[in-house]
């Protein structure tokens, strides 16, 4: 080339303002007295129903209550609460760390000056991981059907045959050491990117480079699996006599949606506090590209679903959209349309112009949206099956959230701290800086 | 009578980077480029020379509606109104799921063809046309600037310097007749 244009860029570091920093408190206080309350309310409408249970037993309404009848307790909704927001912050935590490989695989530099807010998403990652450690330890019983007592043994009444197959997935090795293994393993690998990432900075040259894109191809290849096995175990068993091949990549498509949603807003709130001034509206422009594409990839994933299971009208697998649709007088229907809505309709149409993938306020709106509809989206994939007819939208499920999201956008603030909010040794920081989508 | 043939200046180049810079030069002296012939898609010479955004995405979006519209229309005309049927048990009217591939497929379909004609339409490609071309190499290694020449308020000599100053390998003129 004749001419090369580089701009020159200074070390620039992030520090939490102490507005930020008190409202983030204040939101993460607000959502754990919410969820306390809530806790207390469930426990309340629990022995509300427990006491009408016994009511029609005495009255002599046995039949197909006592027997059949053993349904979720409330703590079951409690537990679903606590596995719903910690499955969702960490997959949304592991796409931070997963976009850094794609694009690492993938050659591609116009996002390498983002590079640090995916980077300080994987910050999250042992908290998540401990989150679901508590989980799986303490909601073990009121989560997981196929963890029940005698259900793989033959000689007890509880026997299931059909359960007693996928003995060899749904055991105590996969569920307490392979499934927080493969965490562990997901954390490690954002340690060791991160680091190459540091120690660029400190040194230069290419060589980290080049070792991030070696280590990429694996920690894909592992991502894959390991992320397929998660979403089997902690999500899939809940429902444990139905399954779905196209399952983790279903959770994969809200992972990357999510995680590209939360990453988005990340990059406008930093450059809205006046970092990152080099990021402009072609790299938004991108983002916004990515947001409505995999909107899009979520919907051809659930339509897959959906549809196959429909058209083949078998009972074993229908009995997964009976509940959600049907079950219990419909009572997760409105959730279950309104959910295509949020994850599909409102993207698709509010994100089609490129007018409205550059305008920052309406960004904000739909990655509001689609984290909310990606939210409902979980909640319609754990409740139905381990909480039925007691689940609901209360205080609980209102505060839990919120305590998460505060929870994580504190961690990923802090992570961003910690290093120069872009890798300036980065070989393709001077692509990413001129990024330019065309008139 | 007016005249009515165009004249053309053409400037040609063998960097990319100086026909941005010839063409910012040439807007920023008052001169209107009429167009400029690349081998490749130059990046930022759109943004240079001052073209507004296409409207191919409209085009688009109505193609791709007509698509929608279209497969779902046919759809119901074929499966519930003119010869319902009953495949695999399946209500054929009230329950949408089936429709959907074919719905989505034909969108698709239609969106791309849509833009792909409208494409061909506005760059006017017709099949059969015979090329124009200022040089061979244009669709090789070499880049031309055209300017039309005006009648009015038109400096030819200044677009000349401007052209070699930039680094120009040659400039020819060209008459159309229209």
């Amino acid at each position: 080339m004749a001419h090369v244009e580089t701009e020159h860029l200074t070390e620039e570091r992030y520090s939490m303002t102490s507005k930020t920093r008190n409202i983030l408190f204040a939101v993460i206080g607000i959502g754990l007295i919410l969820t306390i309350i809530g806790i207390f309310q469930v426990k309340g409408a629990g022995a509300e129903h427990a006491a009408e249970h016994a009511a029609l037993v005495s009255n002599g309404h046995e039949a197909g209550l006592t027997a059949e009848h053993h349904g979720p307790s409330w703590t079951a909704r409690v537990w679903a609460n606590l596995l719903l927001n910690s499955w969702y912050t960490l997959i949304i935590a592991v796409c931070g760390v997963f976009f850094i490989a794609v694009n690492y695989a993938a050659n591609a530099g116009w996002a390498s000056g983002l590079k640090r807010i995916p980077e300080s998403f994987g910050a999250y990652l042992p908290i998540g991981l401990l989150f679901i450690l508590i989980v799986i330890i303490g909601g073990k019983q009121d989560l997981y059907h196929w963890a029940h007592d005698g259900i793989m043994d033959p000689d007890s009444p509880n026997f299931d045959a059909v359960l007693k197959t996928k003995e060899w997935f749904l055991n105590p090795v996969f569920y307490y050491v392979v499934i927080p293994g493969i965490l562990l393993a997901f954390f490690l690998f954002h340690r060791m990117f991160r680091k190459f990432s540091l120690n660029e900075d400190r040194i230069g040259g290419v060589k980290f480079f080049n070792k991030s894109v070696a280590w990429s191809g694996p920690f894909i290849f592992i991502f894959a699996f390991g992320f397929s096995l998660c979403a089997w175990m902690l999500i899939m068993s809940i429902d444990s006599h139905w399954f779905s091949t196209i399952y983790s990549i279903y959770n994969f498509a809200i992972s990357f949606v999510a995680g590209l949603a939360a990453m988005t807003m990340f990059a406008l709130f930093l450059k809205g506090q006046g970092y990152l001034s080099f990021i402009n509206k072609e790299h938004i422009h991108d983002l916004g590209k990515f947001m409505f594409a995999f909107s899009i990839f979520w919907t051809y994933i659930w339509i897959s679903q959906y549809l196959l299971i429909w058209y083949a009208n078998l009972p074993e697998e229908t009995e997964y959209f009976y509940k959600r649709l049907d079950g219990n007088g419909g009572q997760f229907q409105f959730q279950f349309w309104l959910n295509l809505f949020l994850c599909f309709g409102f993207p698709f149409l509010g994100l089609m112009t490129r007018n409205a993938k550059r305008n920052t306020t309406w960004l904000y709106i739909v990655g509001t949206i689609i984290l909310v509809g990606h939210w409902n989206d979980v909640y319609l994939m754990i409740m139905p099956g381990a909480v039925g007819e007691m689940a609901g939208l209360g205080l609980l499920e209102l505060g839990m959230p919120v305590f998460f999201a505060g929870l994580f956008i504190y961690v990923v603030l802090q992570a961003f701290e910690k290093a120069p909010t872009f890798p300036l040794q980065h070989p393709y920081l001077q692509e990413s800086v001129h990024h330019d989508v065309g008139p | 009578m007016a005249n009515k043939n165009k004249k053309f200046i053409y400037g040609i180049y063998d960097d990319a980077d100086a026909v941005i810079h010839t063409v910012e030069k040439l807007r920023s002296q008052g001169v209107d480029v009429h167009d400029c012939y690349t081998p490749f898609p130059v990046h930022g010479l759109d943004r240079a020379m001052g073209i507004k955004r296409s409207n191919l995405t409209i085009g688009a979006f109505i193609s791709g509606t007509i698509g929608c519209i279209t497969a779902i229309v046919f759809q119901l005309y074929v499966m519930v109104g003119d010869w319902p049927m009953i495949i695999g048990g399946k209500p054929n009217w009230g329950y949408f799921p089936s429709f959907i591939p074919v719905t989505f497929e034909l969108t698709i379909l239609f969106t791309a063809f849509g833009i792909g004609i409208l494409f061909f339409i506005r760059a006017r490609m017709i099949h059969g046309k015979v090329e124009d071309l200022v040089d061979l190499r244009q669709t090789d290694d070499l880049f031309v600037v055209a300017v039309e020449e005006k009648e009015h308020r038109f400096d030819k000599e200044a677009v000349n310097r401007t052209l070699i100053a930039e680094g120009a390998l040659e400039i020819r003129e060209r008459e159309y007749n229209k």
